[in-house]
């Protein structure tokens, strides 16, 4: 496993070398959506989704698309560098064929119940095919590989069709959509290149998710390189990221490694909520309650296990099960997406209009305004509208890569140089080593002597002497968003066999500095008028850095390091969207977030 | 079992019954005989077969499946005569899913023609702004952060008179993240990453020399615009297969708006005016 890494980041050194000619040596931050649906999933077509993958591209690009709920949506402030249409694979292509009066399906007695106006049909219908996933039994009726084959080739014609190199990137990509029991063990595949198989392979095959890994070893074998990339662990009821394999049999190096070579990295954010972590699993992190969602997917039931469903939580037992065992089945960094199933993610605060068409596309239905005739005294919101009043805005991937190209973004997703966001735009970097010069964090080079002198975010960091490595972590703002709060180093380590965290702030806004015993940054005092959501102007950072060195390092103890970097608070979506109504905020909702990036980890692997 | 309470109470049986409603209208514009015929063919008896499966797990016995005909037989008869008695009218859901198939049948109606050559050149012409390149600029800066100077902007002039008397740009101003030299991009490359007001600053000034001090979101800015592309529009031999695929896009948009408006033109609309407009 370790000489499997220790190649691997080997060969990602070579592999910039041998592009940085061509493209930015010091490596570009591009900012993209790895999970977006369009009409071709069951569900979105179900919601009145009529937009296509030729849309999802569109509205990437920076044009306006229109959304069930009529009206048409757009990305105000900046287009998207890349995107992949992930449809869910199973049942691909079969209900827009069931409303096709010219498609045999059409004929089938129960077609006009799915395509409704009525929510609660809606509801029913969609239920009736979550139950089939649920079960992971195929409604014979529904199977049709030839309309699936044609809605595949749809995705891939479109990803290949919308591919402009070196300005806009596009993945062929797909769900698979495994949910045992409700329980969300949903992944996203993305492929490499322009090559990909026939279908793909479905949650209705087996929902086993060491199946899907077993297949996507067999596709590289043919040539056919992709990765897997799981979402909503917070909705698997802490089976995500259990402790044993998918039937209960106990992890060992084989299984680590088979994950970790289809799973480098994970969906930390998303509309349905954040998995970063629980405020039960990290009671003394102060930002950890941000944007839970606490259900199953597409359900009400709640979930009851944390541990396992959270990405801090797997690292850490990740570091764990390397200690004592000698594998890592978590080493994984962090993505972020949206999750949308209207073809166009909904990114931002003041503009927010959610995920699942008609059923979420107005605020009187995801809990934000009050219904007609009702006040937030009586408001005893449905079950939908429970689920989605908590619901956050959608995340973003940014990955360090010299062009954008589907061959130097993919190679940075391999690599695991990505972090994650809210939905904003700022840029985190992150390295480590032992030879990183004093002052680096003031010197115009200090990204190419970091490259020259450490490692980036995603990789190891191999024990050298008794030494404590430094750390480099630098975030700027997003010129359409909020200012930098501070920078945060999240630590996890083992220490007699127990994975422990804590964080640490280690940069800080307005001339503040962390404080020596408690490492955290003073207030700065930054406000938010919640009758307008106007925010303080003077308050806060452009940008924030810090040269840092873990005041805890024990050279014995494995551990990972990741940066989280806050903004100063802001209103939270629904929050506007009372306001654009002239109603108060629902008061059992947050009214304002701090938007937030992470990086992926930089593990240190302390020697045996 | 959830599942039969759930098919039960389930929208199920009058959605079945709208989808007989539809055969019917269908049926009903064949030629009424004295007897109308109702049949079930093979192939429905095993659709409700397969559906009952999926409803409650395993296959109906033949008792049960002489149930589901009987039925069948019976919703078929009944959507006839609620269709004879117009009982489909002012429904809105029969309405839209009639529209719905129409809508369909129609856009296969309106075939668009092969286009000529000349019918390209023309469409080129009339939307030389889809295939022309923007402007595109080569430039550099340097950045000054606000929250390290106490005197920003007279700092920011003093290092513009160093890098006037030939000053090495590496060494000037503060650390960025985002890439002080910029090659091939358009104002709007520029605005989406530095935002708007420093896009037109750059873009509106005078290659080859530094200038500013220039604001962003950021702070401050010095910069040197180092080229300017004009913009130029796309031969149409290199762009005809894009064109093509637009024009018949568009055409196909205009037949099908055709054909709506035929169809409108055999009827005469009257919308009333509302009771209280506005309300």
């Amino acid at each position: 496993m370790r000489t499997t890494l220790l190649a691997g980041t080997v060969a990602a050194v070579l592999f910039a070398t041998g592009v940085a000619a061509q493209g930015s040596r010091d490596r570009n931050a591009y900012f993209g959506d790895l999970h977006v649906h369009t009409k071709l999933s069951f569900d979105a077509y179900i919601f009145n989704v009529r937009a296509t993958p030729d849309d999802a591209y569109r509205y990437a690009k920076g044009e306006s698309i229109h959304h069930a709920s009529g009206y048409d949506v757009r990305l105000t402030d900046a287009p998207l560098d890349f995107l992949a249409v992930t449809d869910h694979s199973e049942y691909l292509g079969i209900i827009p064929a069931m409303n096709d009066p010219k498609h045999p399906l059409s004929k089938l007695p129960y077609a006009p119940d799915l395509f409704s106006t009525d929510r609660d049909k809606i509801n029913a219908a969609f239920q009736k095919i979550g139950a089939s996933l649920r079960s992971g039994q195929y409604l014979p009726e529904l199977k049709d590989p030839d309309t699936s084959r044609s809605a595949w080739r749809t995705i891939i014609d479109s990803a290949d069709r919308n591919y402009v190199p070196g300005k806009f990137t596009t993945f062929r990509g797909y769900e698979y959509t495994s949910a045992p029991d409700g329980q969300n063990l949903h992944r996203n595949v993305i492929f490499a290149g322009a090559r990909a198989p026939d279908l793909p392979f479905t949650a209705l095959e087996s929902q086993n998710p060491e199946q899907l890994w077993r297949w996507m070893d067999q596709q590289r074998k043919q040539g056919i390189e992709a990765l897997a990339i799981p979402h909503n662990s917070n909705g698997s009821d802490g089976r995500m990221f259990q402790r044993t394999q998918f039937d209960g049999r106990p992890m060992d190096r084989s299984y680590a490694e088979l994950r970790m070579r289809n799973e480098p990295l994970a969906e930390i954010t998303q509309v349905k909520g954040t998995s970063e972590t629980h405020p039960s699993l990290s009671p003394n992190d102060e930002w950890s309650s941000f944007e839970i969602m606490d259900t199953y997917i597409g359900s009400a039931t709640k979930v009851t296990k944390f541990a396992g469903g959270y990405v801090r939580d797997a690292l850490k037992s990740g570091l764990e099960f390397d200690q004592a065992q000698g594998f890592n089945p978590y080493h994984f960094g962090f993505t972020g997406s949206s999750d949308t199933h209207n073809a166009a993610g909904s990114f931002e605060e003041n503009r927010y209009f959610s995920k699942v068409g008609i059923l979420d596309g107005k605020p009187e239905q995801r809990g934000s305004v009050p219904p007609a005739g009702s006040t937030w005294d009586n408001y005893e919101p449905k079950n939908n509208a429970a689920r989605y009043q908590t619901w956050g805005t959608a995340g973003l991937t940014g990955v360090w890569a010299e062009e954008n190209t589907r061959e130097s973004i993919f190679a940075a997703l391999r690599r695991k140089e990505t972090f994650a966001t809210s939905g904003t735009r700022m840029r985190v970097r992150f390295f480590a080593g032992y030879e990183l010069p004093d002052g680096l964090e003031k010197r115009h080079d200090m990204v190419s002597q970091s490259y020259a002198h450490g490692v980036a975010m995603g990789a190891d960091l191999l024990q050298r002497g008794t030494r404590a490595p430094r750390f480099l972590a630098w975030a700027l703002r997003d010129p359409h968003s909020g200012w930098l709060q501070r920078v945060q180093i999240v630590k996890g380590w083992v220490e007699d066999g127990k994975a422990q965290e804590r964080v640490f702030d280690v940069a800080c806004s307005d001339g503040l500095t962390p404080d020596s015993t408690t490492h955290r940054c003073g207030d700065n005092g930054a406000t938010v008028d919640l009758r307008t959501c106007a925010v303080s102007e003077n308050k806060g950072a452009v940008e924030l850095r810090a040269l840092w060195s873990d005041p805890t390092f024990d050279p014995r103890q494995r551990a990972f390091y990741y940066v989280r970097v806050l903004e100063n608070p802001s209103c939270r979506w629904s929050t506007w969207d009372a306001i654009r109504a002239g109603v108060e905020p629902n008061p059992k909702l947050a009214k304002t977030i701090q938007e937030r990036a992470w990086s992926s980890p930089i593990w240190y692997v302390p020697q045996r | 079992m959830n599942f039969l309470r759930a098919a039960v109470r389930e929208p199920l049986l009058h959605f079945i019954l709208i989808g007989a409603l539809l055969f019917a209208v269908t049926a009903l514009r064949q030629k009424h005989s004295e007897h109308a015929e109702i049949r079930i063919t093979a192939g429905e008896v095993t659709q409700l077969a397969a559906f009952w499966e999926t409803q409650a797990q395993r296959k109906p016995t033949a008792e049960e499946l002489r149930g589901l005909i009987e039925e069948r037989i019976d919703e078929e008869v009944l959507a006839r005569e609620a269709v004879r008695l117009g009982l489909d009218r002012d429904d809105v859901i029969v309405r839209r899913r009639l529209a719905q198939k129409m809508a369909f049948v129609s856009d296969d109606l309106a075939v668009v023609a092969e286009p000529a050559e000349d019918a390209l050149r023309e469409y080129f012409n009339a939307h030389r702004e889809t295939y022309t390149t923007p402007d595109l600029y080569a430039l550099r800066h340097v950045y000054f952060n606000p929250d390290r100077h106490t005197t920003l902007d007279a700092d920011a002039e003093r290092a513009l008179q160093r890098l006037a008397r030939g000053a090495n740009a590496d060494n000037v101003g503060d650390p960025f993240m985002l890439p002080r030299e910029l090659a091939d991009v358009s104002r709007d490359d520029i605005a989406r990453d530095f935002g708007s007001s420093f896009a037109d600053a750059v873009t509106g000034s005078t290659p080859g020399s530094w200038s500013g001090p220039v604001r962003s979101p950021f702070g401050v800015h010095l910069v040197k615009l180092e080229s300017h592309t004009p913009s130029s529009t796309a031969n149409f031999e290199d762009v005809r297969d894009q064109v093509r695929e637009a024009y018949l896009a568009e055409k196909q948009r205009d037949a099908n708006a055709a054909l709506r408006t035929k169809l409108r033109q055999q009827y005469k609309i009257v919308v009333e005016p509302a009771e209280s407009p506005g309300s």
